[in-house]
């Protein structure tokens, strides 16, 4: 494993990041409304995941070097 | 230390024990003090979620780790935590509000058995008791590097403040001292950004020069032979197993959640954390890179922080970031204090007794975080001796971490898993993981070995025992994208 060349950890990175966006966005809005006061749009936890994960792959592409 | 300095941090210490006594009023049981009544709010909950994070290991001790591997050590704030921490907002955060518990172990009490509960609290509170004495350490070795006060001095000082706010306003006013604490510390780190990068002529020069003398500092992964951090046991170990163990696992986290006024608050809460998680790195790690780039001229590399502090900051600024120091550190332990007096009261004691007694609890609540508090001083002074405390700390958390998230995982999100097999898998994978540690093994490889030893287990011994009745796991596990969940 030590002879392992550092590119698959980026890949294997971006491929959760991506996996975690999908499955994010998959999950039921009344769910991701569970128990809210309204239903408006910035309450939807699944928008909140999708930008998190938009930054993360930017910083791990600027880091790629 | 300039009298300006001195104005701020004496005021700070000040506030902060004013607003914990202030908070203490309205606490009248033991849901007022655990769990601060449910009413905290999620922007709240989301601060102290990372003012209990960022704490000795993270704050003093990632400075002295990308002192020594660079940016890689933003890994434990970016892929080795905000995977986990989306997870455990729509997956775990949502189960535990669902089950109603107080504690991370009462949900493993009531999903597995009553003997998973009481060994899951014991193993938590030993290692919380290890992670206050590091954060306690970590406070005296700022305190002493900045006002040349003895390592004793620190520590009863540091205690004796967080003392006097936990013990009287419990989980409420641990949690809005933490917010404010994490305010303080993210204005310190900007204003260390803002110098560090001007000292050095710009944010190109700035790289340039950590680069020259160090070419992988800047890479956020190392290379696979790498001692500490080889890239392999950062994916496997980090964010498949002790990340996720640790965002949808820890008390001290998750326990203000459990206090969120709904559990919209509670999901949305752990994504806010998230977003400021992803900007720690310019706080914390970023000081360690700065102090490379000055030549700092230091002991060892956890001083790398607070020499930054003292040789870069003009006088008000440097009592604001010392300020921030001290509240990143006093956020770890009164979060830890609270959360062990909790497991302590309802999870260890009461099993043992077999009976709900809430003004009792919160007496013994009081007495407890007191104890805990006074053991972990004790511990403190030897911490020292133990090496780098973030390596030390991430190393005491993979003795269980790997069992630990096989259990929540199997138990949260599948109906098999039996009591018999939750109990086997964390009594024998935390020796397994002593064993394997004792022989040399890198702890993030332990962690991983570990847990799949627990999924494995768990999967075969529930072939064989019985299950919980239909009935009872109807609350204790959640399928969010199943409709039927």
């Amino acid at each position: 494993m030590d002879a392992l060349p550092v590119w698959p950890a980026y890949l294997f990175t971006t491929l959760l990041f991506l996996g975690i966006a999908v499955a994010s966005l998959r999950l039921p809005p009344a769910r991701a409304f569970a128990d809210a006061p309204d239903r408006r749009r910035w309450r939807d936890i699944r928008w909140w995941a999708v930008a998190l994960i938009v930054v993360q792959l930017g910083l791990y592409g600027v880091f790629s070097g | 230390m300039h009298v300006l300095d001195l104005v701020i941090v004496v005021g700070y210490l000040l506030a902060i024990v004013v607003m914990g006594v202030r908070l203490g009023r309205r606490v009248h049981d033991d849901r007022d003090y655990f769990l601060a009544g449910r009413s905290l709010t999620w922007w709240i909950i989301g601060l102290s979620i990372i003012g209990t994070n960022v704490s000795a290991e993270g704050y003093v001790g990632a400075a002295g780790g990308a002192y020594q591997v660079g940016i890689a050590q933003a890994n434990f704030e970016w892929v080795g935590a905000i995977p986990a921490m989306i997870l455990a907002s729509l997956v775990f955060i949502p189960l535990y509000w669902r089950a109603g518990v107080y504690s991370i172990p009462e949900y493993l009490g009531a999903r597995y058995s009553q003997a998973v509960r009481l060994l899951a609290a014991l193993i938590a509170s030993v290692f919380a008791l290890f992670a206050i004495g590091v954060a306690l350490w970590a406070i005296a070795l700022t305190l002493q590097t900045y006002l040349d006060w003895p390592i004793w001095v620190g520590i009863v000082v540091t205690g004796t403040v967080v003392g006097l706010y936990s013990i009287s306003g419990g989980l409420a006013a641990v949690a809005f001292t933490d917010a404010v604490q994490v305010v303080i510390m993210f204005l310190g780190g900007v204003a260390i950004v803002a110098l560090g990068i001007s000292e050095a002529g710009g944010a190109a020069s700035f790289a340039d020069r950590l680069v020259a003398e160090n070419p992988t500092h800047l890479s956020a992964y190392l290379p696979a032979d790498h001692p500490e951090f080889p890239w392999p046991g950062v994916v496997l170990g980090l964010a498949i197993v002790l990340s996720p163990a640790y965002w949808c696992g820890s008390q001290a986290i998750l326990q203000r959640t459990l206090g969120a006024r709904s559990q919209w608050d509670a999901s949305a809460s752990m994504m806010f954390a998230a977003f400021a998680k992803t900007l720690v790195p310019l706080l914390i790690v970023f000081p360690g890179l700065l102090a490379l780039v000055m030549q700092a001229r230091i002991e060892y590399p956890d001083m790398a922080l607070p020499w930054v502090v003292r040789h870069l900051l003009p006088p008000g600024l440097s009592g604001l970031m010392f300020v921030a120091l001290i509240a990143a550190l006093q956020s770890s332990i009164d979060s830890g204090i609270n959360s062990t007096a909790l497991m302590m009261t309802r999870d260890i004691r009461g099993v043992l007794r077999r009976r709900a007694d809430p003004r009792g609890d919160l007496v013994l609540g009081r007495w407890l975080t007191l104890v805990i508090l006074l053991a972990a001083m004790a511990l403190a002074p030897f911490i020292g001796e133990m090496g780098g405390i973030y390596v030390f700390v991430q190393t005491l958390l993979s003795l269980f971490q790997g069992p630990l998230l096989a259990l929540l995982v199997l138990g949260a999100l599948t109906r098999s898993a039996t009591p018999a097999a939750g109990l086997a898998a964390l009594a024998t994978g935390v020796p397994l993981a002593g064993a394997l540690l004792a022989s040399g093994w890198n702890m993030l490889y332990v962690a991983f070995v570990t847990f799949c030893y627990a999924l494995v287990l768990i999967v075969l011994v529930s072939r064989r025992t019985a299950p919980l009745p239909a009935a009872d796991l109807e609350r204790l596990v959640y399928r969010p994208w199943s409709r039927g969940s």
